[in-house]
């Protein structure tokens, strides 16, 4: 249908749901900027607070090691799952399958509980490796590189099943007969994932790294409840802190305005990477 | 009082496609059929006529109805048939009565009495998925009818289905038309359907009409090139010829191969031509018989392919290709006369394309 | 992988102990921890095994008061917050469905709503909310909202496919017969794609149900259930803490094994702010 009265309505259709997600969410972000440059009066005063403030540029540098480490975890397993999973068939693969999913499937809140009481100090994986004789590590000791570590492993854990389900997606469009085509060519495991599976994953991969960078920077529960505000400082739980522990709502919105402009640099990055459409061919 | 009259309508699009001035009148009654190869606008001049697409510019009259609501005046059958799938071919027929608020036993009398016009004769309770092709065309066309359209719009309803069901439906159809006395306006790009089904029929090309008229009038005088070699198959041949007399202004076209025109050919010429002239000759006109007033061609075959009903052949002459359809096979590489009776031949005007005489 | 050969049988057996693992440990800690007194969460070395049952962790779920109330309003929301954006994510999907330009920018918009961080959003958020009065509000319906609106993305993405299966000319045929614009989207569209409007109900349901950072920042007081199990886990509540856990594993695991056949057809899970 053509017909002014039904672009109307499919506008109206667009329009609506466009402005209550600007109205709620954009809106706010906006106002958060303008209320960032504001101290009595136009100002920069509290970026310069942000900026001096040696806490913010250790909150600066958990921000990009956890997100790398967990992209990297999330996307080795996740890799290693899916080509474990893609085109197994029987009873076994559907308990793998569901297995695979399940972390993903359980709220992140509920996840980093468990996690908490399996690190903690006296925790059971210490409990673990004390009865192997291997003794307990400093999992969630504040400022340990071993607290880096496990929020990394944390992170990428509740996530690594989307990484999966995203790649899984992509095998399923490679055609089966360019593996047949190359074993009659003689190529073997590794040959056929180097030069096939690999290659044809590529967009789909780069894909999902964008969209997961996007998610990994915008890191908070993970770090907040596991190792608290100090203990793996990324720039989320240091706005949280400013705002509600020092009570200084303006500098934390200076901090995460400054945050929503570097996941904004990285998406720009990752999307000029990416050839335009590519991460429109994701969603459909 | 003219049904629907059709005045200078056009709808470009970005993309190109579209109809460009076109006017037609269509007479109450009718079964009328825009038939084209695809591209060529009448889609979008059904759709047009239907208001599913709003015109640049022109108008759309309908004779007597005048100002009414476009949709109480007008029904619609889709190619696929476009049946809602998950409604009862009872809810699907009375989908428009209900719009309308039209009491239960009203909307079920109509829908009977819809159905019966349709020789809709199953359990209206099942769904369009339960049917077969012929039982979803009849569903179809119970729907278009039951709103008591004066016209009923019909896109390439066939196109979908496997050959003995559409040399059925078509049949079907054709009767259904006759039984009603609805005004049906049918898009095809089948021209053999356009030729079985019309009463009056529009060819179309790249967005304007060709030429309008009965199935056996458009088959038998073709306006033009396109017309000629559109509507027939096997296809009708094109020959580039060249006139005994002409005259020196006439363009010299000497680079092109051209029969030179002689003896019977000559005499079966309109009075008056000169220069270079299409001639236009049906394959299964061509014969190795000749009669008292013909025109004959020396032709080379080069290749013969059994077709069924005869043999298809394809010959040159005078440089040009040929295909006759004959009821004896002939071996390639052979050289053999065939004539063609003078009312199978028709001339065309090289430049402008067009029929002459 | 296809082509993997018997080589590959010690690899295949590793990930899948892997992914076994993953799934069964937090699940089976959390019931373990659930059924027990908190005297034997607290042991050092910790019980592998349950050894003592008790009931009073998972009864005091629905007696405290506490834990009854943040139960219902996390239902409140959730409800709430799925209605809202699948009537608007399933309008959108159809306009993006229907038109090549609203698609190209619905795209774009969802794929922008991803880049903002939760903080950047919720600290300004919240002080709208107070002048609203939809702050810390007794009903969530503030929560209700943003939760509404950061699940559109994923309602208009799970109902969009759903609308491009209609053939336009059904849509076509309805008009014809007299219906109006929004009455062939509700006559027509919506009863065909009525199975991706529910899964995308049940998934904007859970999206709300384990939202923990703008319920934290939003519900200081009249909490829902992911800030409480937060305050309690920190305060080290085990025993309840690990009962509030598994009632908001519960549904959150059901409707994810439900939806697995979608998840895995290329639906890209959506995003956790």
């Amino acid at each position: 249908m053509n017909t002014r009265r039904a672009n109307l309505a499919l506008w109206t259709f667009a329009v609506v749901p466009t402005l209550f997600v600007v109205l709620i969410l954009f809106a706010p972000a906006v106002q958060g900027v303008v209320l960032s440059l504001r101290r009595g009066g136009p100002s920069i005063a509290n970026y310069t607070a942000v900026l001096r403030d040696r806490f913010f540029w250790r909150a600066v540098e958990g921000n990009l090691i956890v997100p790398a480490g967990s992209l990297a975890v999330e996307f080795v397993i996740g890799l290693a799952l899916a080509l474990n999973l893609s085109g197994r068939r029987g009873r076994l693969a559907a308990v793998a399958d569901i297995a695979a999913i399940l972390p993903f499937a359980i709220p992140e809140i509920v996840l980093l509980t468990v996690a908490r009481y399996i690190f903690m100090p006296r925790g059971y994986l210490n409990a673990a490796l004390d009865a192997a004789g291997l003794g307990p590590l400093p999992w969630l000791v504040p400022g340990s590189p071993w607290s880096y570590f496990t929020v990394i492993v944390v992170d990428a854990w509740h996530v690594t099943p989307v990484v999966m389900l995203i790649i899984l997606a992509g095998l399923q469009t490679i055609p089966p007969e360019l593996y047949e085509a190359a074993r009659l060519d003689g190529a073997g495991t590794i040959a056929t994932f180097r030069y096939i599976t690999l290659p044809m994953l590529a967009p789909a991969m780069l894909a999902a790294l964008v969209l997961r960078g996007i998610d990994a920077l915008r890191i908070f529960s993970t770090t907040l409840v596991l190792t608290g505000v100090e203990g793996v400082p990324v720039i989320s739980t240091y706005a949280y802190h400013l705002w509600t522990d020092a009570q200084e709502p303006r500098v934390a919105m200076a901090a995460s305005v400054i945050l929503a402009v570097m996941i904004v640099v990285v998406a720009l990055v990752g999307l000029i990477a990416m050839r335009r459409g590519a991460l429109f061919a994701l969603y459909e | 009082m003219a049904e629907l009259e059709i005045y200078k309508l056009s709808r470009r699009f970005k993309s190109g496609g579209g109809v460009s001035d076109v006017s037609l009148t269509i007479e109450p009654g009718r079964l009328f059929v825009l038939v084209g190869p695809s591209g060529c606008g009448k889609s979008t001049l059904l759709r047009l006529i239907a208001g599913l697409e709003s015109p640049d510019s022109g108008e759309i009259r309908f004779g007597e109805a005048g100002n009414a609501d476009r949709r109480d005046l007008i029904a619609m059958v889709f190619q696929n048939y476009a049946l809602y799938p998950h409604m009862s071919a009872f809810d699907n027929i009375a989908f428009a009565l209900r719009l309308r608020h039209l009491s239960r036993p009203e909307i079920r009398r109509r829908v009977a009495e819809a159905a019966e016009l349709a020789a809709l004769h199953i359990d209206l309770s099942r769904r369009p998925a339960e049917l077969s092709g012929g039982e979803r065309q009849r569903v179809a066309l119970a729907r278009a009818l039951v709103r008591r359209p004066r016209v009923i719009l019909m896109d390439e309803p066939l196109s979908s289905l496997d050959a003995p069901l559409r040399s059925h439906l078509r049949i079907e159809l054709k009767e259904f038309q006759r039984r009603t006395g609805r005004t049906v306006i049918y898009v095809t790009h089948d021209q053999f359907e356009a030729l079985t089904l019309a009463d009056d029929l529009a060819v179309m090309r790249a967005g304007t009409v060709e030429q309008v008229g009965a199935p056996d009038d458009v088959y038998q005088r073709p306006a033009n090139v396109f017309v000629a070699t559109f509507m027939g198959n096997p296809l009708m041949n094109i020959v580039r010829c060249r006139l005994p007399n002409a005259s020196v202004s006439a363009p010299a076209r000497s680079s092109e191969p051209a029969l030179e025109i002689g003896g019977k050919l000559a005499m079966a010429m309109p009075f008056g031509l000169s220069g270079e002239v299409l001639l236009g000759i049906r394959p299964e006109d061509l014969t190795y018989k000749s009669s008292s007033d013909c025109a004959a061609f020396e032709a080379t075959f080069t290749r013969v392919e059994f077709v069924g009903p005869g043999y298809l052949a394809y010959a040159t002459v005078a440089g040009q290709e040929l295909t006759a359809l004959l009821d004896q096979p002939i071996e390639p590489g052979r050289t053999r006369w065939l004539y063609a009776p003078r009312r199978a031949l028709h001339f065309f005007d090289p430049v402008s394309n067009r029929r002459i005489g | 992988m296809p082509g993997g050969g018997a080589r590959a049988a010690p690899l295949r057996f590793a990930i899948d102990c892997l992914a076994v693992i993953g799934a069964a440990v937090p699940i089976y800690l959390l019931i373990k921890q659930a059924i027990t007194p908190d005297l034997e969460s607290f042991a050092w070395p910790p019980f592998w095994l349950p050894h003592h049952l008790t009931a009073s962790n998972l009864k005091s779920v629905f007696e405290l008061a506490e834990l009854r109330s943040a139960l219902l309003l996390s239902v409140i929301v959730a409800v709430a917050a799925a209605a809202i954006s699948t009537v608007l994510g399933t309008m959108l999907a159809y306009a993006m469905a229907r038109r090549e330009r609203l698609r190209q920018t619905g795209m774009a918009g969802v794929t922008i709503a991803r880049l903002l961080p939760m903080i950047a959003v919720a600290l300004p958020l919240t002080t709208v909310l107070i002048r609203a009065g939809l702050y810390d509000s007794p009903t969530g319906m503030g929560l209700a909202l943003i939760h509404a609106a950061l699940a559109i993305p994923t309602t208009a993405l799970t109902t969009y496919g759903a609308f491009v299966a209609i053939p336009a000319e059904q849509e076509e045929a309805a008009w014809l017969d007299g219906a109006s614009p929004l009455r062939v989207f509700l006559a027509i569209d919506v009863p065909q794609a009525r199975m991706a409007i529910a899964a995308s109900l049940v998934l904007s349901f859970i999206l709300s149900w384990d939202e923990f950072g703008f319920a934290l920042l939003i519900q200081v007081t009249n909490r829902t259930m992911p800030p409480l199990l937060y305050y309690y886990t920190v305060f080290g509540d085990v025993g309840p803490a690990s009962a509030l856990a598994l009632v908001m594993l519960a549904p959150a695991v059901a409707v994810i094994i439900a939806l697995r056949p979608m998840l895995k057809s290329g639906f890209i899970a959506a995003p956790r702010h």
